[in-house]
C-alpha cells in the first residue's frame, strides 16, 4: 500500500510546515528538535502539522529543510509507539456539564465517568494557554461539538471534553469546552522545568480523586 | 511586584532605580522573547518593533537584547539614581540626575516608544525571558504606578550614538501565501490586493477591516501552528493578523503570512491607518502573472 508523503505547506519567509499526512505530528517534532539541537529553533506540533521557526540569525537553509521532509517521511503513519512519560491526574468529576454530557451521549453519568477513567489519553500537542494539552483517545461516544456559548471564564483546574479531546485549563480562561470534573493538580508552573507537567507525547490516565 | 530593594537608599550601596509615576498605556518590559516553548503554549512575546528596542538600547550603548521598556506612551517616569535614557519618540539620549522625571509622550508617526537605561531594565527572569507575554499572563516584572525597577550595571555600556528616527512607513505590506491559501484561494488573491484599515492593534495582534472574507470558513478545521505575521480568517470575515503574543495554534484558517519586517510596520501602524496589501514578489511569476 502506498503512504502518503508528508506535504510541505507555505507559511511565509521566517517559518517552515509540513502536513504529516497521518503520521503523529508530536512524533515528527521530536525528530525535528533532535535533528536541530542547538539551534535557536522552536518546533511545534499541532493537530495534523508541524512548524519550526528560527529566530531572526539562524534560518533554515534549503538543505536543512530536505533534512526535515526525509526525517517526517520516515515516521510511520499509525504507528503506536510509546513515547514520554505516563502522568496521572487525579479528578473529581462533579463538573457543571457533568449531566448534560451524560444526556446527549444517551449514557448514565457513570458511564461518562467511567469512558472517561478508562481510557488511555495521548497529549497530542499544545496550544490555548500555557500548558494546555490536547488530549486525544477520548471514546467516539463521547465526541461533542464544543458550546454554543462559551462560558467567560472556566475555573482552572476544570477537567473538559469538546470533539475528540479531552483538556485540563492550567489556569481560569474562557473556554468553550463540556465541563466534567476538576482537579488540583498543577498542570504549569513556571518554577519548573520544563513548566507544563504534560508535554506533546506523554501519556495520560484521569483517576478518581480520594474525596 | 518584587521588594522595593532599591528605593531610597542610602549613598554609595543605593541600588540604582527607576521607578514608574504613571504606567502609561499598554506599558510592558520587553526583550527578545522566551525560545523554544511554544510546542508548550507558551509563545515567544518579546518587543513588537525590534528594530526600534535594538535602537533605543543601541542608543545608550546597551547590547542589543538588553530588556527595555515597551509603551505607547503616558509614561512618566523618575530615576533614583543618576542614569542615561533614551527613547525612541526623542532624538538624543538624556543624562538624568537623582529624581529627575520625565515623559514619555505618544508618538506622532506610530504606535510604541521603546525606552531604554544605559545598563538595560533588570529582574528575575520567567522562563528565560522579562517579557510580559499579555495573552499567556505571564509577567515578570508588571509595569504599574510606584514600582521601582533596578538598572544593571552601566558601565559595560559603550558609547552612545543617537537613536536612529524611527524608519519611514512602508507603502505596501507584502503577503505570503499562507497553509489555507490553496483552499480558499479567490480569497487569498483578494486579501493579497486589498487596502486595509487597521481597526485595533495590540500585543496580541492586529485586526485588519475592509475585507470581507467571511467566505473563508472550515467548521472543525484542525488546530494548526501560529507564528507572528500569521493572518487568520476568523468566522466574522475580518482578518487578524497575530502579534508577538498570539496563542501558539489556532483553529482558524490562515491564508496569508507577512514577514517580520512588514510585520513590524503593520505593528506600529495607529488604529484608522490604510494599508495597501500586495502579493509578495515570490509569488509572482517571471510574466507577472501572479501565481
Amino acid at each position: 500500500m502506498d503512504i502518503a508523503a508528508p506535504v510541505v505547506v507555505p507559511f511565509g519567509p521566517d517559518a517552515f510546515m509540513i502536513d504529516t499526512a497521518g503520521r503523529r505530528a508530536d512524533v515528527v517534532a521530536d525528530r525535528w528538535r533532535a535533528a536541530l539541537a542547538g539551534r535557536d529553533a522552536d518546533v511545534v506540533p499541532a493537530a495534523e502539522t508541524v512548524l519550526v521557526r528560527c529566530s531572526d540569525d539562524d534560518v533554515l537553509t534549503a538543505g536543512d529543510r530536505e533534512i526535515l521532509v526525509h526525517l517526517a517521511r520516515e515516521v510511520v503513519p499509525g504507528e503506536d509507539v510509546h513515547t514520554g512519560r505516563t502522568v496521572t491526574i487525579p479528578v473529581v468529576y462533579d463538573g457543571d456539564d457533568l449531566a448534560d454530557v451524560a444526556r446527549r451521549c444517551d449514557m448514565s453519568v457513570d458511564a461518562v465517568v467511567a469512558a472517561h477513567t478508562s481510557t488511555e489519553f495521548r497529549a497530542a500537542f499544545c496550544g490555548f494557554a500555557p500548558g494546555f494539552a490536547y488530549l486525544v483517545g477520548l471514546p467516539s461516544a463521547l465526541h461533542l461539538p464544543r458550546r454554543d456559548t462559551p462560558r467567560t471564564a472556566v475555573p482552572a483546574g476544570s477537567v473538559a471534553i469538546a470533539a475528540e479531546y479531552s483538556a485540563v485549563y492550567p489556569r481560569s480562561s474562557p473556554g468553550g469546552w463540556h465541563l466534567i470534573g476538576h482537579t488540583d493538580f498543577a498542570m504549569f508552573d513556571v518554577a519548573r522545568d520544563p513548566p507544563a507537567i504534560v508535554v506533546p507525547g506523554d501519556t495520560v490516565r484521569f483517576v478518581h480523586a480520594a474525596r | 511586584m518584587r521588594p522595593d530593594e532599591g528605593r531610597r537608599g542610602s549613598g554609595a550601596e543605593r541600588v540604582p532605580t527607576l521607578e514608574v509615576i504613571e504606567p502609561g498605556i499598554a506599558t510592558t518590559v520587553q526583550d527578545r522573547g522566551r525560545m523554544g516553548l511554544a510546542a508548550l503554549g507558551v509563545g515567544r512575546s518579546g518587543w513588537v518593533y525590534e528594530e526600534h528596542a535594538r535602537a533605543a538600547n543601541r542608543a545608550v550603548g546597551n547590547s542589543a537584547w538588553a530588556p527595555v521598556v515597551e509603551t505607547v506612551g503616558g509614561l512618566v517616569l523618575r530615576a533614583n539614581a543618576p542614569c542615561v535614557i533614551a527613547a525612541t519618540s526623542w532624538v538624543a539620549p538624556r543624562a538624568m540626575r537623582v529624581d529627575d522625571i520625565v515623559e514619555i509622550g505618544t508618538r506622532r508617526d506610530g504606535l510604541w516608544t521603546y525606552v531604554a537605561v544605559a545598563g538595560g531594565i533588570c529582574g528575575d527572569a520567567m522562563l528565560g525571558s522579562l517579557s510580559e507575554d499579555t495573552l499567556a499572563g505571564l509577567c515578570p516584572l508588571p509595569v504599574v504606578a510606584g514600582g521601582v525597577y533596578r538598572i544593571g550595571d552601566a558601565s559595560a555600556a559603550a558609547a552612545a550614538d543617537l537613536v536612529a528616527p524611527p524608519q519611514p512607513m512602508l507603502d505596501r505590506l507584502h503577503v505570503h501565501p499562507g497553509p489555507q491559501s490553496a483552499r480558499f484561494s479567490v480569497a487569498s488573491a483578494q486579501l493579497a490586493l486589498a487596502t486595509l484599515t487597521v481597526v485595533a492593534s495590540s500585543r496580541v495582534g492586529i485586526r485588519l477591516g475592509g475585507a470581507d472574507l467571511g467566505s473563508v470558513t472550515w467548521d472543525q478545521m484542525p488546530s494548526q501552528p501560529l507564528i507572528p505575521g500569521a493572518i487568520q480568517i476568523p468566522p466574522d470575515g475580518q482578518p487578524i493578523v497575530m502579534g508577538p503574543d498570539h496563542p501558539t495554534t489556532g483553529g482558524y484558517p490562515v491564508i496569508g503570512v507577512l514577514g517580520r519586517d512588514d510585520l513590524s510596520n503593520l505593528a506600529d501602524r495607529p488604529p484608522g491607518t490604510q494599508v495597501q496589501m500586495r502579493p509578495a514578489a515570490s509569488e509572482v511569476a517571471p510574466d507577472g502573472v501572479v501565481g
